[in-house]
């Protein structure tokens, strides 16, 4: 493809290249090396290194029984934003493909809560679920739905559901994107002919729609995973983990370790198995799609 | 076509659930736009006043510590005095992490594709995908303590640094794609005219690139602007705070907040990345297409 008059670079352009590759293996493949090295060590701010540690720090935080809540809190709530995330994504997708006058009015609307920073979405939901003055209180209270004002964040079971609810809100326009594309790609043809055969709506969505939005749809699961997994700033700020650790999870969990109580190796060895966790669902997508690219 | 077929019953029903929708999209932003321009009193009236009978602007006078702001609001939040401050420096912080990570890796990319060869190309790509797809939590930790050794935690130029290191393999990402695109006859041309690639590239490749230069500005612009865990992590006081420590920091966990204040300050934090997002909503919804975007 290159033709040979653009075969070689010269040494200047290379030269240039210097700050972004030093910058990319200093900030982004260093730190990943370290950190697993850091894994391996018995590694306490203020108790003084004393070095290896083998597998201990693993071996410590899987018998620990407050990691073991962080995982299964970090897949309940990557579990349920994603599947939250999806299908309101999926309805706004369809409502856009519908072609209703008016539509172009919700494109623009859509793309509003992916820009707004993930700590500003936070404090917002913190204003909205607030137990003394909030609008969730005062609309459920208006309509009559609860008797009086509750504190949303305060018990574990609606606390983590809070939380999820405010994050899934900043991952649905990702999922309308991505989903409206999918649905502009499928053959119009397609649906006259099923028209034609007599199928209704429901049919075409379930035997047309629905398969040929697979892909896209593995796209929208795959990265809202990815993100919630790593979710932090939402829990920092609405629960802190808490009340007790009904909300702990693992990025939370590593950040409180490592930089509150100091026990670095532990902190390092959790942030080892998240950063597993997510090779391992990204490899398992990748694999997906080279099968099925292989079979059409 | 479609709509053509549609009948008038089913556009009512779809027509309430796009309002639904859209409640569901603007309502959150809403509420805190118009609680930024409430009154104290009448945020804690129960129900809220869904519309402010006597709107204010003194919530965003005194975070701005202007004439018409409430000093004593600001006595009883003291954190709230370090937002003015938080949000220049947020500034710095994301100009100085954009222009490095534009210029760079535009050289880098543009390099990546037509330098280097096919198959080591390939494992490059893969490598900083791999490295975009670690949560940035597991490498905070070596990043602290290699900062905390040089000296230089709790200093702009150093997230500057750190913020363009972690973001350059995606820009290097998208911009090795839009480069791979690109129509390489007038390159050819000019190197057969005797150019050297490095003024091929500047006065010939980048002119005509500002489109997707500007593309990746934004991105890099709007995640540095929104990150939190990065600044919270790496600065301790408010001579470094961005302005998403600041706001989270005046968010006493201890006392009920200033929620007008609050509101007004976090619309100021989304008002950027708002308008950014708005003039490049093309290049967003492309991006996001190419899967290479951070949520």
């Amino acid at each position: 493809m290159t033709p040979s008059a653009l075969r070689r670079s010269d040494f200047l352009l290379r030269f240039l290249n210097a700050p972004a590759i030093l910058l990319v293996i200093a900030f982004s493949i260093a730190p990943i090396v370290y950190v697993f090295y850091l894994s391996f060590q018995d590694l306490r701010i203020g108790m003084g290194a004393s070095g290896f540690a083998g597998l201990d720090n693993y071996r410590f935080v899987l018998e620990d029984a407050s990691v073991i809540k962080a995982f299964s809190n970090t897949f309940y709530f990557a579990g349920l934003s994603v599947l939250l995330a999806t299908l309101i994504g999926l309805g706004i997708a369809l409502l856009l493909h519908s072609d209703i006058p008016g539509a172009g009015w919700l494109v623009s609307a859509v793309v509003l809560p992916w820009a707004i920073p993930e700590i500003v979405n936070a404090l917002m939901w913190q204003w909205i679920y607030n137990p003394t003055y909030g609008a969730l209180n005062g609309i459920l209270y208006s309509l009559g739905m609860i008797a009086e004002y509750r504190a949303w964040l305060s018990s574990p079971l609606s606390a983590m559901h809070a939380v999820i609810f405010a994050y899934a809100w900043k991952l649905v326009p990702f999922a309308v994107i991505i989903l409206y594309a999918g649905l502009t790609a499928i053959p119009t043809e397609y649906y006259e002919a099923a028209e034609i055969d007599g199928a209704g709506d429901f049919a075409q969505f379930r035997y047309i729609t629905l398969p040929l939005l697979a892909p896209p749809l593995g796209v929208v699961v795959l990265f809202c995973m990815v993100w919630s997994m790593r979710a932090f700033d939402i829990v920092y700020l609405l629960t802190r983990g808490g009340p007790g650790d009904g909300t702990m999870v693992l990025s939370y969990f590593v950040f409180g370790k490592a930089f509150e109580f100091g026990d670095v190796g532990a902190g390092a060895a959790v942030a080892c198995l998240l950063a597993l966790m997510t090779f391992a669902l990204t490899a398992l997508y990748m694999r997906a799609l080279r099968n099925s690219a292989g079979t059409r | 076509m479609r709509a053509a077929r549609l009948s008038l019953g089913k556009i009512v029903a779809l027509w309430s659930l796009a309002l639904i929708s859209l409640l569901y999209l603007l309502a959150p932003p809403g509420w805190m736009l118009i609680s930024s321009f409430s009154p104290a009193t009448e945020l804690h009236s129960r129900p809220p006043h869904w519309v402010p009978h006597r709107p204010t602007v003194e919530h965003y006078e005194t975070l701005f510590q202007t004439r018409g702001g409430d000093a004593r609001a600001l006595q009883q939040n003291p954190q709230v005095r370090a937002f003015p401050r938080s949000f220049v420096n947020s500034l710095i912080i994301a100009t100085g992490t954009t222009l490095i990570c534009v210029i760079f890796g535009a050289i880098s990319a543009y390099s990546l594709s037509r330098f280097v060869k096919r198959d080591r190309q390939r494992w490059i790509l893969l490598g900083l995908l791999t490295t975009r797809m670690i949560p940035v939590v597991s490498v905070l930790i070596p990043i602290y303590f290699a900062l905390q050794r040089l000296g230089v935690l709790n200093t702009l130029s150093a997230l500057i640094i750190v913020y363009s290191g972690l973001l350059l393999p995606f820009v290097i990402w998208i911009l090795e794609s839009y480069y791979r695109d690109f129509p390489i006859d007038l390159e050819e041309a000019a190197s057969i005219d005797g150019c050297s690639p490095l003024r091929t590239f500047v006065s010939i490749v980048l002119p005509l690139s500002t489109n997707g230069l500007f593309a990746a500005a934004a991105f890099v612009f709007i995640s540095v602007w929104s990150d939190f865990i990065v600044g919270l992590t790496l600065t301790s006081s408010e001579k470094a705070w961005p302005i998403s420590v600041a706001l989270a920091q005046a968010l006493n966990p201890i006392t009920e907040p200033n929620w007008g204040l609050l509101n007004a300050a976090g619309l100021v934090a989304a008002v950027i990345p708002a308008i950014l997002a708005f003039i490049f909503r093309g290049a967003v919804m492309r991006g996001m297409l190419s899967g290479a975007i951070k949520g």
